[in-house]
């Protein structure tokens, strides 16, 4: 049974689905970045460091902005995965996004996510991609510093709801 | 989408997004407008309704969530609150001294935050407040027509047009903005100079200049 969340994308008709997927003891995270570096489109999906990841919703939501943005000719960056990492961040700087929220080489666990095409194919083509074992979404909890998250959206200490709070720092960035 | 409330401004649709239970508050053109001079007035003011509001939720104000801001089409997306108005609240519950004592401590609280953001509101009703079911939290609604100012006067009239949707939608209910009044001079730090203003705001009405 394959662990890869898939859901549609609210644009349209919904007819395009969107695939997340978690990856833990990642082993070739260094090879990977330097073939995204170098601008490989072969990976063909955003490789997301889930450190300040607090739940899917939060990559749904740089995904739903991602697309828009494609589909408006609005793209800020390279193509629909880059954008997707950069819209993870709070605010315009691309090197800071893709610092914070991009794979690193280091990157120990990666949130592999894909728009369009069926699951299956995009299981076999990241279980070819990514070297490691593959993990229900459920435990990304357990990767999650909410430390992290905090200090990325710039998140006061008593923040009650974290997700929320992340969710609207991106919603704003850009028109603050 | 469904469509469940619509307004001069806006119209509100239900729908789930991505898993949530969302509203899209969509601001239309306007046709009597020039449409250049529209489009930039509907996009700014989306980005100042959502600013708001995230504002307001930082400072740890309970108001709907911001999920998204679709530019291009003027939609600001946020959590559907699960709840109802304190409108209906009041209605409910009109001989229940404790409850309206209790709401009115939490709407006096809220307006000193919310004015020492110096975030004026701009809408204050008692249907743009509600209570959360889950919480039983205040929440605040609707910030369409909110901005920032640290005047005296923004802050006392944000105060008068709740004291008159308050005495126009629910009959003896002056004790009970009194009450909302003391709290607010309890927490405010500029309580008093606006309460001194709310004075003469009474006595002349919302509009400081009569002229247009």
């Amino acid at each position: 049974m394959s662990l890869t969340q898939s859901q549609p994308l609210q644009l349209h008709d919904q007819a395009t689905q969107v695939h997340v997927a978690l990856w833990i003891n990642v082993s070739n995270a260094s090879e990977l970045h330097q073939r995204l570096l170098g601008g490989d489109t072969t990976v063909n999906c955003a490789l997301i460091n889930p450190e300040a990841v607090v739940d899917p919703f939060q990559v749904m939501v740089a995904v739903h902005r991602a697309a828009e943005a494609l589909e408006q000719q609005q793209l800020r960056t390279r193509n629909i995965y880059s954008e997707i990492v950069y819209n993870l961040s709070p605010n315009k700087s691309i090197k800071e996004a893709f610092t914070r929220f991009g794979l690193n080489p280091t990157c120990k666990t990666i949130l592999a996510v894909r728009v369009g095409g069926s699951q299956e194919a995009f299981d076999n083509e990241v279980g070819a991609t990514i070297v490691g074992e593959p993990a229900a979404l459920e435990r990304l909890s357990s990767v999650t510093s909410l430390d992290k998250v905090r200090q990325y959206y710039k998140l006061p200490a008593n923040t009650s709801n974290i997700l929320n709070a992340a969710v609207g720092a991106m919603a704003l960035k850009g028109y603050t | 989408m469904q469509l469940i409330q619509q307004g001069a401004e806006a119209k509100v649709y239900a729908l789930t997004f991505y898993g949530k239970e969302a509203i899209a508050k969509e601001r239309f053109p306007k046709t009597y407008r020039h449409p250049v001079l529209d489009k930039k007035l509907t996009a700014r003011r989306v980005i100042q309704e959502a600013r708001c509001l995230y504002r307001c939720q930082q400072a740890g104000i309970d108001t709907p969530a911001l999920y998204y801001i679709d530019s291009n089409r003027n939609i600001i997306y946020m959590e559907r609150i699960q709840g109802c108005t304190v409108k209906q609240y009041l209605l409910n519950q009109t001989d229940d001294k404790a409850a309206c004592d209790g709401i009115a401590e939490k709407i006096g609280t809220t307006l000193a935050t919310l004015h020492a953001l110096d975030i004026i509101h701009g809408d204050l009703t008692t249907s743009n407040l509600y209570i959360r079911e889950s919480t039983n939290s205040l929440v605040l609604i609707d910030f369409g027509l909110s901005f920032i100012s640290n005047l005296v006067e923004d802050k006392a009239v944000d105060l008068y047009v709740l004291e008159r949707a308050f005495l126009s939608t629910h009959p003896n209910s002056q004790a009970l903005f009194d009450k909302i009044i003391q709290v607010y001079l309890k927490r405010s730090t500029t309580g008093k100079q606006v309460y001194a203003r709310l004075e003469d705001v009474r006595l002349r009405g919302r509009k400081k200049s009569m002229v247009g």
